[in-house]
């Protein structure tokens, strides 16, 4: 598997699954009450891929397949700009994950800690949510409590750690997104209002890819240390 | 195992409390206006200033498009992308607010977006703004009032 036709073998199959799952991202609609209301909502199972490399591969080989992931999926189903808005979350996510990957617990409450003050932002801008506002204090809040809840079930159960890592990840990809649209669409409005609803669904999603990826790796045995 | 559940369980529920009581919080007396003696008094035959007002950006500019006092006025904002392809994004203006009619963009989220009114800017999640990310546009509604704070902020 050391060998340089295995290496070759692994990083096409990866690229592969990385395209297929993209496109099974966009066709999956999130028809859920926040769809519509918030731009740009993905279940993001293409980072699975990545984050398995990441526990899999050494840093060239994982920037290398997110470059690949982002330029091929990008020229196939997306525009320039989406491209862009990618591309600075999938370094900023691939960067916080190779961080993680040694202290999935410490990823897993900062995302905690970043999710809560991502809710009181939006009850700070709006003391008394109603409507959709309400909701997505709620999602958030829940949130933060599952990042909080996967700090504790790391510590109890270290093949867990994928969580933290996924966790981290999703929100660094959320993040990487926001600052790059913040900037081409130059309103850094989009900082304090889009920022904290996407933190708390990245949360929220991220928790849900990193299940997916625990189970899998359990199936691949990869091993997670 | 079972101590820890409890602890795990005891934080959600901690957690999902502190968030009811942060929502359901009672709102506080607002201060009421008063009449300012410095404010000049604007005279009669001034213009009278429109409900709201829409400041439209995109990746180049920016303007604000004043709400309508009565019917309803699209305009269709056409702009070139940095890579070459041609945007257009319908910008509809009633009295009350503004929605984005139609778009040249893949998803269409910012048709999905509705309406955004002086009323409901409050509930909405992305507050006052509506946003087309393929097309780098952003629509955000402000009161005559906020303007004129962003005015002075500028000076």
């Amino acid at each position: 598997m050391n060998s340089n036709a295995g290496k070759v073998a692994r990083f096409g199959m990866l690229t592969a699954l990385a395209l297929v799952l993209g496109w099974l991202d966009r066709a999956i609609p999130v028809t859920w009450f926040l769809s519509g209301a918030v731009p740009g909502i993905k279940l993001g199972l293409a980072n699975t891929v990545l984050l398995y490399a990441v526990y899999l591969m050494d840093w060239k080989g994982c920037v290398l397949l997110m470059l690949a992931k982002v330029f091929l999926s990008g020229f196939m189903f997306g525009s320039m700009s989406a491209i862009l808005y990618s591309l600075c979350g999938g370094a900023l996510s691939l960067a916080v994950m190779l961080l993680v990957r040694r202290g999935p617990r410490v990823g897993a409450l900062v995302i905690a800690l970043l999710a809560a003050a991502s809710d009181a932002m939006l009850l700070m801008r709006n003391p008394h949510p109603r409507g959709q506002m309400l909701w997505c204090v709620i999602l958030i809040a829940l949130a933060c409590l599952a990042a909080l809840a996967a700090f504790f079930i790391i510590g109890r159960r270290p093949d867990f750690a994928v969580l933290g890592t996924s966790l981290a990840g999703a929100v660094a990809h959320n993040i990487g997104q926001i600052l790059a649209a913040s900037a081409m669409l130059r309103t850094p409005q989009l900082l304090y209002t889009y920022l904290p609803v996407l933190v708390g669904i990245g949360a929220v999603v991220g928790c849900l890819t990193g299940i997916v990826a625990q189970r899998v790796f359990k199936a691949l045995r990869v091993p997670i240390k | 195992m079972n101590g820890f559940l409890k602890r795990t369980l005891l934080c959600l529920l901690a957690g999902l409390l502190l968030v009811a009581v942060l929502a359901g919080a009672e709102p506080t007396a607002e201060p009421a206006e008063t009449a300012r003696p410095g404010a000049t008094q604007a005279p009669e035959d001034a213009p009278k200033p429109a409900s709201g007002y829409v400041l439209v950006t995109t990746a180049t500019q920016s303007g604000w498009l004043p709400l309508p006092e009565e019917g309803e006025v699209s305009y269709p904002l056409r702009q070139l992308l940095p890579d070459g392809t041609e945007a257009v994004n319908t910008i509809h203006l009633t009295p009350e607010g503004v929605y984005m009619e139609d778009s040249t963009c893949e998803g269409h989220d910012c048709v999905k977006q509705g309406e955004v009114t002086l009323e409901n800017r409050e509930e909405r999640i992305l507050g006052n703004m509506i946003i087309c990310l393929p097309n780098q546009v952003t629509l955000q509604l402000f009161t005559p009032e906020e303007l004129l704070e962003m005015a002075k902020g500028q000076q």
